[in-house]
């Protein structure tokens, strides 16, 4: 049985999370503990979904409140290496944005 | 879609509207009587179904929510959770003239009423799903859109669907995005967008708990109810609503932005379109006004009918052109038959072609229930209407017209007619009164009458009141008949307490004016305790009248039948002049002003001296008058051809046709005759 979510590593303070196999109810609550302290650290945050081949609602829900707490304290949320079948699954139910190849709080082109 | 497609598909939603209306009213009224009758409940349904599926199809978006909340609680009704109280019943006739309102605004391009307190009244009663009454506050959006509807090229429709689950779906074992993912599966995502504005920080985040919901624009060949079913195991635990959009709109979304930001809910072109509303409300208005017209549904029947007779026409003009070159006997006997052959088809053709324009009386009575039921339940009375001759035709605009004096002539029959139960019990009739509305055709008439088995006439009131109104001498001994009379006086009421209903002396003379307007005649015959009858009798079409050819001069008229009294020559001794009054002829001890139509028209060489000419005796608006003509040629059934279309509107005259002979005669308005003979003697008197 794969283990849905895993800390990647931490470097220069950002965080990389990945998520694996199918993830769902099992593996919410682990994923909301880490989500929890990836938002309260002070860095960027990458999600690796290379592995992935499932999501539901819980684990939205937790990637989307992240994502949002990091862009509003100026960090950046990416989800790398999202599978087809995922990144379409999140476009036809309007969450493309997740899958965005990279999102943050500030403007781009600044930097 | 080019703007004359757009004003006949506007058309034929207006008139097929008005049916469904007609429709819903009528059978709401029936299943008040049998609230156990599916079908009824049924039909209803359908009615309001199909009025929200052609009002969004047309652009008319306010119209389309309005009826998706009524229909939510006819859905409610069908499915058993409700029971149709007196209660319901009220409110939902209410409603359906709240969506009658909605609609008449629409077609003349007002401003859409007010609708928030039917919305409410609605939801209170359990209909109405929650998105019309929040989207409430941005306006009707009447032709918010003035964009395509929404059936394009193979069947595809394009639908809004909203989707809020539950917040405890997931601990369902439900997935709500699986169902958002199938719902993808069956078409075209224009616009989809996931609102996560009800999630809470990572901190208070209970991932077992559903926090997002879900709005998309989809494009498919699915039925509603198709896209239901892809919901049906989270129906229980959602707020699901479906509806169509405009295709053109879909099209725009198409082009929006369709992804979430990550920030916060979605889009900017989300939001309500009420800035628009009022600009395109305008253009909408314009549209159908500039487009005003009326239409006619026409049984294929009886154009099948036309086609038949100008196949036979052509038919006969070959044989025409055949028999023109025979000079043999033979030969002239086939042309004159031929010839006669055309004249038949003519006629025939003259009368189907003008028939065309009738329609039932069903659309005329459709009203009269629901006015029963309001007027009587008003003034606490028992009354059962009876409709006879449903299908008799009679001409559109003759219908139409007729709804107004029918109403009056029905309330007053309730109101003063009609006893209350207690008196009819104690009077050995039964507690329940009853009115009779009959429709035949009579003589090339229409015949309309309007009985009760009320108290009838009462002849002394009336006697009292022409008294004290000055309409009658105290001392003068009128007859019942011409007691009687005087209830078409404008003004006369015996009513003793104004009310809604009646008593403010206006109902009968309108009846009159308007029966006579429509070159019609109004009789009626009342027995005290027995109840009243009044008849109408009004040609069947609008444009065929029946009428007296007459001749003044070398000009030839015709005289609407329906106001003729009688004609006569008068002796020296009938004819003198007045003070206050002009000319006069004396006839039964009535003197009549004296109308010379070759004085009033100018024409020349006409005989002057009534004793060698005829008078005609009209009566119109309880005005008569006597109208001087050099002969009365025949009568004649002619066709009304009106004058403005070729030359400015000439007083006293009606209309024109073409008689038999070819020459032109011109039509008399007797009201209008009449109203110019009292004005004029009416400032000769203030001359003396």
């Amino acid at each position: 049985m794969h283990e849905a979510i895993s800390e990647a590593g931490e470097a220069a303070g950002s965080c990389s999370l990945v998520l694996d196999g199918k993830a769902g109810s099992q593996s919410a609550g682990a994923l909301l503990e880490k989500a929890r302290r990836a938002g309260a650290g002070a860095g960027d945050v990458t999600i690796h979904c290379a592995t992935l081949e499932a999501v539901d609602t819980r684990t939205v829900q937790i990637l989307l409140a992240l994502q949002r707490e990091l862009l509003a304290s100026g960090r950046r949320f990416r989800m790398v290496d999202v599978p087809e079948p995922i990144g379409r699954l999140l476009a036809v139910t309007g969450l493309a944005a997740l899958d965005a190849a990279q999102t943050d709080g500030a403007d781009d082109g600044a930097r | 879609m080019a703007p004359d497609d757009r004003l006949e598909l506007l058309g034929i939603f207006f008139e097929e509207a008005k049916e469904h209306l007609t429709t819903m009213e009528s059978t709401l009224l029936a299943l008040e009587s049998n609230p156990a009758d599916p079908d009824l409940l049924n039909q209803i349904f359908r009615s309001a179904h199909s009025v929200k599926g052609s009002s969004g199809a047309v652009g008319l978006d306010g119209v389309r929510r309005y009826t998706h909340s009524l229909e939510g609680l006819l859905q409610q009704l069908r499915e058993g959770t409700l029971t149709l109280t007196p209660a319901l019943a009220d409110t939902l006739l209410r409603a359906t003239d709240v969506l009658e309102a909605l609609l008449a605004a629409a077609e003349h391009g007002a401003a859409p009423p007010d609708v928030s307190d039917m919305l409410a009244e609605i939801e209170v009663h359990g209909g109405g799903p929650g998105p019309v009454a929040e989207e409430s506050g941005m306006g009707w959006g009447l032709f918010e859109d003035d964009d395509e509807p929404t059936v394009e090229p193979g069947g595809l429709r394009t639908y809004d669907v909203r989707f809020v689950p539950a917040r405890d779906l997931l601990r369902h074992g439900l997935d709500p995005l699986l169902a958002v993912a199938d719902l993808a599966a069956v078409g075209e995502v224009l616009h989809v967008v996931a609102d996560p504005g009800a999630l809470p920080s990572l901190d208070a985040l209970d991932p077992e708990l559903c926090h997002l919901s879900w709005t998309m624009s989809l494009r498919t060949d699915k039925s509603e109810q198709g896209l239901r079913d892809i919901f049906a195991f989270v129906e229980d635990h959602c707020q699901l609503d479906i509806s169509v959009a405009a295709a053109g709109a879909a099209a725009a979304e198409a082009r929006a932005p369709s992804l979430a930001t990550p920030g916060g809910p979605t889009r900017a072109d989300a939001q309500p379109l009420a800035p628009e509303t009022a600009a395109s409300e305008a253009k909408g208005a314009a549209l159908v006004r500039a487009g005003a017209s009326s239409t006619v549904r026409v049984d294929t029947e009886k154009i099948d009918r036309l086609i038949n007779l100008v196949e036979e026409l052509v038919i006969s003009h070959s044989m025409i052109a055949a028999a023109a070159d025979d000079r043999s006997t033979a030969g002239e006997r086939r042309l004159r038959e031929a010839i006669a052959a055309v004249e038949r088809n003519l006629d025939e053709l003259q009368y189907r072609a003008l028939s065309v324009r009738m329609v039932a009386m069903q659309s005329v009575f459709a009203r009269l229930s629901r006015l029963v039921r309001d007027t009587s339940s008003a003034l606490g009375k028992d009354v059962a209407l009876r409709l006879e001759g449903k299908d008799t035709e009679v001409d559109k605009e003759i219908g139409e017209k007729l709804a107004d004096p029918l109403t009056h002539l029905i309330r007053n029959a309730i109101d003063h007619g009609i006893e209350p139960p207690d008196v009819r019990e104690a009077g050995g009739k039964p507690k329940t009164g009853t009115i009779l509305v009959r429709a035949r055709h009579q003589g090339g008439d229409l015949l309309v009458e309007v009985v009760d088995d009320g108290g009838g006439l009462k002849t002394e009131r009336i006697r009292d009141k022409a008294v004290a109104l000055g309409l009658i001498d105290a001392a003068a001994t009128p007859s019942n008949d011409e007691l009687h009379a005087l209830i078409f006086a404008p003004g006369f009421s015996t009513a003793q307490a104004v009310s809604d209903v009646s008593g403010r002396g206006v109902g009968m003379d309108v009846v009159k004016r308007n029966v006579e307007a429509l070159n019609g005649a109004i009789h009626f015959e009342s027995e005290r305790g027995r109840g009243s009858r009044f008849e109408l009798r009004l040609p069947l079409l609008s444009s065929i009248i029946d009428g007296l050819v007459l001749r003044v001069g070398q000009q030839m008229f015709v005289l609407p039948l329906g106001p003729v009294i009688e004609s006569l020559r008068p002796s020296a001794a009938q004819l003198e002049t007045i003070l206050g009054q002009g000319e006069v002829v004396r006839i039964q001890r009535q003197s009549l002003p004296l109308v010379r139509l070759h004085a009033l028209f100018g024409i020349e060489g006409a005989e002057s001296n009534p004793t060698r000419a005829v008078v005609c005796v009209v009566e119109s608006e309880n005005c008569r008058a006597g109208l001087l003509v050099d002969e009365l040629v025949a009568p004649a059934r002619i066709v009304v051809k009106p004058l403005e279309k070729n030359f400015r509107r000439v007083g006293g005259v009606m209309g024109g046709t073409i008689l038999g002979d070819g020459s032109v005669a011109l039509i008399v308005d007797v009201p209008a005759l009449l109203r110019a003979a009292t004005y004029r003697g009416t400032a000769r008197e203030e001359e003396q």
